[in-house]
């Protein structure tokens, strides 16, 4: 932790080298948190850019009262949530198929886990995000979110029982 | 709320590792003996697994990504104009960069898909 805060404080001295490991550290993570978020691979790129863009130009705005991570997804959850209302206008919808990664046969069953997440709710698909693949606490996603901490243990309650009912 | 409701709530957060010591322990003391709740668990820690899998198995960030925001922390807006309906749409944008370059682009928006048809190209110093 006190080294991303270090890395953001250089990074606000317009330190290049800093932003370079910001990046490597946050660009893949903000990626898929947008590419879960908003299920387009075009819009994620846009958020992963606009996102670090404003990194570097807002970091010196970072107080401290959060952890570095929590600061840069709060960025990213509002370029994620900016672009998905001016693409609602134009309707553009979310790519039927992501190319994946991984050619290898295991990617049947991950296709399926990922086609149950895909349909979840994108309130509960956010929560499943934060807490199962960047481990935060729920007050910490609670912040993040500005929501109460009750809701987001309700949302991680339905999105368990439709991924179960999916994953079955 | 019964132990079992608040512990099933707090099962998600007790399987990323996250909960308090005391929040921690309140579940162990609560799995050792409920049954339901150790199954709950056992398919919490399955059904993370999973999605972690489905997620680390996402395409990577493309390298333009990072040739956009070294370009993009170097600009400053100067004007941008969008045309278009649903079907089509056109966008024209122009900015200056740090150094004093013109950097024009222009995107075509069909049926809501961006294809970009022109940008001009950062020149080397």
């Amino acid at each position: 932790m006190a080294q991303e805060r270090n890395l953001l404080a250089r990074v606000a001295r317009k330190d290049e080298a800093a932003f370079q490991q910001l990046y490597s550290e946050f660009a893949r993570r903000v990626f898929r948190y947008s590419l879960t978020l908003l299920r387009n691979q075009h819009l994620a790129e846009e958020v992963v850019q606009e996102t670090m863009i404003t990194v570097w130009d807002k970091a010196e705005a970072f107080e401290g009262r959060s952890q570095v991570s929590t600061w840069i997804f709060g960025i990213a959850r509002n370029k994620a949530y900016s672009l998905l209302r001016r693409e609602e206008k134009g309707k553009r919808m979310p790519d039927e198929n992501l190319i994946l990664a991984d050619p290898a046969p295991a990617i049947e069953r991950k296709e399926h886990v990922r086609a149950a997440l895909d349909q979840l709710p994108p309130d509960q698909r956010e929560i499943v995000f934060l807490a199962f693949y960047e481990n935060l606490h729920y007050k910490t996603i609670a912040g993040l979110l500005s929501i109460p901490e009750g809701t987001v243990k309700s949302r991680m309650y339905l999105a368990k029982k439709k991924l179960a009912e999916a994953l079955t | 709320m019964t132990d079992c409701d608040r512990v099933r709530e707090l099962i998600p957060w007790y399987v990323n590792g996250t909960l308090s010591s005391n929040e921690a322990a309140e579940v162990a003391g609560h799995i050792v003996e409920c049954t339901a709740c150790r199954d709950d668990l056992a398919n919490t820690v399955s059904m993370s697994f999973a999605i972690k899998g489905a997620i680390e198995d996402l395409p990577d960030v493309p390298d333009r990504v990072e040739e956009a925001i070294r370009n993009g922390r170097d600009e400053i807006p100067v004007g941008r104009m969008d045309l278009g309906s649903f079907l089509v749409g056109l966008s024209l944008g122009l900015s200056i960069t740090k150094r004093g370059r013109p950097r024009v682009t222009s995107n075509l928006r069909l049926l809501g898909r961006q294809v970009s048809i022109y940008k001009t190209e950062e020149g080397g110093d």
